[in-house]
């Protein structure tokens, strides 16, 4: 056993069953085959065990979390503006006057090329409650998302965005979270539509972006927190025609 | 050569990489709960560092050292305990002939989630990240940081645990080597 003792350390050390003394003792040593044979054995156990469970909601609270994120880096890099280091500033003015005498021909030609804004985005996570008086199957959730707002993570939309799904709504509140980009300054109106069938209700969230942290408010729901919408919904006696005044 | 990684592109890119980092946290940290803590955490960081994705690998393994360095960090402030060294006269030691062909067959797979555990971090972080992440060996090693060298042989000694860990069940095994009940 002293020779298996030595070269399964070898083995362990080198974290493989390379060389001349180990092959050969493998060759001759059926205890330490088995041994190894034994530790690729363990390794399959691993293989065997269940995927932990991703919990609900991760992907959309991670979408939101970069959506913040990315949100929060726009604004501290507008804030932080361009400076020019203070040693530059005769070198630069020096070079300012120069260039205003020899370029100015220049300029009139391609004045008409300006250079491309920098492009805007602030991210907001927008949570949602719906609130539905009596369990509702089969209920269809649309937002409708304007051309200047996506969803997070999205490729880009240029023409706006209708995302729908289906859910069971149990009495109660039911809250969703979305994550949102918005990469146009100004107010943009994000429409949350539930339906069943034909009856449905709507609430209308602003969303504001634009210099400091971009808002939220809403129209026909009612603000929890500056970041949070919070919708009661029930349909609407009206069929076929959303409103979002009944039932928000 | 993978794009380049911006602020712009970051959900997009990393997206298909988010059920493997938690996969990956939630045996990191020990506990199921934190491991989405632990993935938000990363992908955060990930972000604010995304220049640094220098595109000429997979992208996988970037993420994954950033969710090992995040766990790193918050085990770090927590304090918490490392564990006892390792004897490797345990290791090397013959002994179950056939307990693991049966903990292949057994359902007793929390058992064996314990066993994993149980693991030492540098051990069991190659171990996952080979077995269970098919990563190569040079993947890893950049992932943890440790030489190439290193991380074959925490490999071997993850495995040779593991192995000592299952043979030593007697709840998952009887004295005769038979699957308890």
């Amino acid at each position: 056993m002293g020779a298996c003792r030595d070269i399964r350390k070898a083995i362990l050390d080198a974290g493989a069953a390379e060389g001349w003394a180990v092959t050969r003792h493998l060759s001759s040593c059926t205890a330490c085959v088995q041994w190894l044979a034994d530790l690729q054995m363990a390794e399959m156990t691993i293989k065997r065990l269940p995927v932990p469970e991703i919990p609900p909601g991760f992907e959309t609270r991670m979408a939101c979390a970069i959506a913040q994120e990315r949100g929060h880096a726009s604004e501290d890099s507008a804030a932080r503006g361009f400076r020019i280091p203070k040693f530059w500033i005769p070198v630069a003015a020096s070079l300012a006057a120069a260039a205003l005498f020899s370029v100015a021909g220049i300029w009139l030609v391609v004045k008409e090329k300006k250079a491309a804004p920098a492009p805007f985005e602030q991210g907001v996570a927008l949570s949602v409650a719906l609130n539905a008086a009596a369990p509702l199957p089969g209920a269809d959730v649309m937002l409708h998302l304007p051309n200047g707002v996506d969803l997070a993570g999205a490729t880009r939309s240029t023409g706006g965005r209708h995302v729908a799904w289906r859910q069971d709504l149990p009495a109660g509140n039911t809250a969703f979270d979305v994550g949102l980009v918005a990469f146009a300054k100004g107010d943009h109106r994000v429409d949350v539509v539930v339906c069943r069938k034909n009856d449905c209700a709507t609430g209308t969230v602003v969303v504001h972006a634009g210099e400091g942290r971009i808002r939220l408010t809403s129209i026909g729901g009612t603000v929890q927190d500056d970041n949070q919408i919070g919708l009661s919904f029930a349909l609407s006696k009206t069929a076929g025609i959303p409103t979002k005044e009944e039932g928000i | 050569m993978a794009p380049e990684l911006t602020a712009r592109n970051f959900a997009e890119l990393t997206r298909p990489h988010w059920a493997r980092m938690h996969r990956f946290a939630a045996r990191l940290c020990r506990d199921p709960e934190c491991a989405a803590d632990l993935v938000q955490e990363a992908l955060l960081r990930a972000l604010k560092n995304c220049r640094q994705y220098d595109g000429k690998k997979s992208i996988a393994p970037w993420l994954l050292a950033i969710v090992r360095n995040v766990n790193f960090d918050q085990v770090r402030a927590g304090g918490r305990k490392r564990e006892d060294p390792i004897v490797d006269e345990d290791l090397i030691s013959d002994a179950q002939p056939d307990s693991l062909a049966k903990a292949l067959t057994t359902e007793r797979t929390g058992r064996l989630e314990e066993h994993l555990m149980s693991i030492p971090d540098e051990f069991r972080e190659v171990l996952l990240l080979i077995a269970v992440e098919e990563l190569t060996y040079e993947e890893a090693a950049y992932v943890t940081g440790a030489p190439v060298g290193t991380v074959r042989s925490r490999l071997f000694r993850a495995r040779a645990m593991l192995r000592k860990r299952l043979a030593d069940d007697r709840e998952l095994f009887d004295r005769d080597g038979r699957m308890s009940k």
